[in-house]
């Protein structure tokens, strides 16, 4: 993402360039954190502010934006507000809820399943926006306590995430700074990932599992379900099946075929959106496509696209670099210690914070230690950044936007989920798995 | 004219705010009525619980909140779930599920206020005093029979 960054800064009243950037982009965050204003409104002013102080040229924050990542979680968000619209989610979460016979333990694991495996091949809060609904309907027919189901809904949605490129936003934008593709990561990142999320359901099962019980009645209803119902469009599934499969095979032979993310992704979508309106008259057609468009997060594009030129600033200013230096001394050069700080200030930092600011900023200064460690060992720092960062945000309620999309809808339906019980439990859970990515990282890369 | 010529039901029973959903469909299911107006302990109109609200409190609240289910198809009959539901009204104060912005007519409200109001709503619609408290319920079905009469059908 720099590169091209070459004219000197030339800012206003002759101030340094460094202390400017520092300056803009500590409140940029700073107000960020605050949640008063809405974030991406945040980004592009601190974005303009950066121009108009002489900081960067418009040139230069263009040449910061990665569209590497912003394509693909585009093409990303356009499949998925279409593929939703199918009932596939509905369905599978019934399906899996038959295949243990309803079982309250077996369910809990299933609808974990479910969500981990939706959430590593699309995006966490489309993922539980629509299974946390099932999971709620079915606690409700087996008379359950829904708030164990919705728990390990937001932890399985945040691991799975952690085991694919495109399962979360960090992991899109490393992998797109780092050159690392889907096979990368998921060779990479998912055995990490199948790890914790098999560890962790044995504190699930001791916490909640073996106490767990639904009548047979009630679990008679829950068989009674009739899963064909839950798909409201048969013909949209499979062209969206189809396309899905597609861009993921694409991914997968993204090497193979010399083609990066973005354009698969992309391709994908208007495949998708070709699909959709086939056949369909003008009026319709605009009708779909502007709906569709319409369903894309653009709070989270705007977000990237100001965050993008916020950190092209600091890091044309050098603060990048000095922050880079300061870890390398830190940790005395040494890639162990690099790897391990790593790994526990991001997963502290994206259980506290939003994880997309802190990785925006953490990996120009990963890029620039490249000269102490050597390029070929940046990869192992590339994992532990993406390992706390994902995983990091189960550490509590705002550490993912699906912990909050769960959150919010629980309350809605008069189930909350506390911050502070939250916290309680999940922080532990999340500090385990980073102990489990800590001695993955130790075992396999150092 | 105001809706004070008009000979008004009038309400036999005002619901407390802290009553529960299950003796709010009692008195439904008594008096044969859709709709209780909800006061008070001094008389002052707070709003209306209907049985629409009560069938909204029986459906699974993945299905009733915003962002939850659109398709319960899949589900079944779920008489099972309804039924235990229904038991559940106990604990349900009628002031959760009472409809308050709905628009309120006073007694000195003129005739053809109360037509057009009551012409924009599926429900009567509270009548109140200039005190804020309850005089009664103006039905449709009553408003159309005083204007019948009014035109000597």
């Amino acid at each position: 993402m720099h590169g091209a960054l070459h004219t000197a800064s030339q800012v206003v009243f002759g101030l340094s360039p460094l202390l400017v950037s520092l300056s803009i982009f500590v409140l940029t965050y700073a107000i960020i954190v605050t949640e008063k204003i809405n974030r991406s409104i945040v980004a592009l002013l601190g974005a303009g502010l950066m121009i108009f102080s002489g900081v960067l040229n418009q040139t230069e924050a263009f040449a910061g934006l990665d569209l590497n990542t912003i394509g693909l979680l585009t093409g990303m968000m356009v499949i998925v507000a279409i593929t939703q619209k199918s009932g596939v989610f509905q369905y599978v979460a019934v399906v899996a809820a038959k295949l243990v016979r309803a079982d309250p333990w077996g369910l809990l694991v299933m609808l974990a399943v479910v969500t981990a495996v939706f959430s590593a091949l699309l995006d966490n809060v489309t993922t539980v926006l629509l299974i946390a609904p099932v999971a709620l309907l079915i606690t409700d027919a087996l008379k359950l306590n829904p708030y164990p189901y919705l728990f390990s809904v937001i932890f399985a949605s945040n691991i799975g995430g952690a085991a694919t490129l495109i399962g979360d936003p960090p992991n899109i934008m490393i992998g797109s700074a780092a050159k690392l593709g889907f096979n990368d990561f998921l060779w990479n990142m998912a055995p990490v990932a199948v790890g914790v999320f098999v560890l962790t359901l044995i504190p699930f099962y001791l916490i909640w599992g073996r106490k767990l019980y639904a009548a047979p009645e009630d679990r008679a209803q829950v068989m009674a379900f009739n899963e064909r119902e839950a798909i409201t469009d048969a013909r949209l599934l499979k062209q969206s099946l189809f396309v899905i499969s597609l861009v993921i095979l694409g991914f997968v032979l993204a090497h193979n075929i010399a083609q990066e993310p973005a354009t698969i992704a992309m391709f994908g979508a208007a495949l998708l959106l070709l699909l959709r309106v086939f056949g369909k008259g003008a009026e319709e057609q605009t009708h779909d496509v502007h709906h569709t468009y319409g369903e894309v997060e653009w709070v989270t594009i705007f977000f990237f696209l100001g965050l993008f030129v916020l950190v092209a600033g600091v890091e044309k200013a050098g603060v990048l670099g000095i922050l880079a230096r300061e870890m390398v001394d830190f940790t005395g050069g040494d890639l162990h210690t690099a790897a391990f700080v790593i790994l526990w200030v991001s997963a502290v930092a994206s259980a506290l914070l939003d994880n997309i600011p802190f990785v925006a900023t953490m990996i120009p200064v990963i890029q620039n230690m490249a000269p102490v460690f050597g390029a070929e060992n940046l990869n192992t720092l590339w994992w532990s950044l993406a390992m706390g960062a994902c995983l990091g945000g189960n550490g509590s309620l705002v550490g993912a936007s699906a912990n909050l999309v769960v959150a919010g809808f629980a309350e809605r339906a008069g189930q909350p989920i506390r911050f502070l019980p939250f916290l309680l439990m999940a922080f532990p859970l999340m500090l385990a798995s980073i102990v489990v990515s800590n001695a993955y990282l130790w075992l396999r890369y150092l | 004219m105001s809706i004070n010529a008009i000979p008004f039901f009038q309400p036999t029973t005002c619901l407390g705010p802290g009553e529960n959903l299950m003796k709010a469909l009692e008195l439904m299911l008594e008096n044969k009525t859709n709709h209780l107006p909800i006061c008070d302990t001094d008389g002052t109109f707070i709003g209306v619980i209907s049985t629409n609200a009560i069938l909204r409190a029986l459906i699974p609240a993945s299905a009733r909140v915003e962002g939850g289910l659109s398709n319960l198809k899949f589900v079944g009959d779920g008489v099972r779930m309804l039924t235990t539901h229904l038991h559940g009204l106990e604990n349900l104060k009628v002031g959760e599920f009472a409809k308050k912005d709905m628009p309120v007519l006073q007694e000195d409200s003129p005739i053809l206020e109360a037509v057009l109001l009551l012409s924009q709503t599926h429900a009567p619609l509270p009548v109140v005093g200039k005190d804020g408290k309850m005089r009664g319920v103006l039905s449709r079905r009553a408003l159309l029979a005083y204007l019948a009469q009014q035109a000597g059908l």
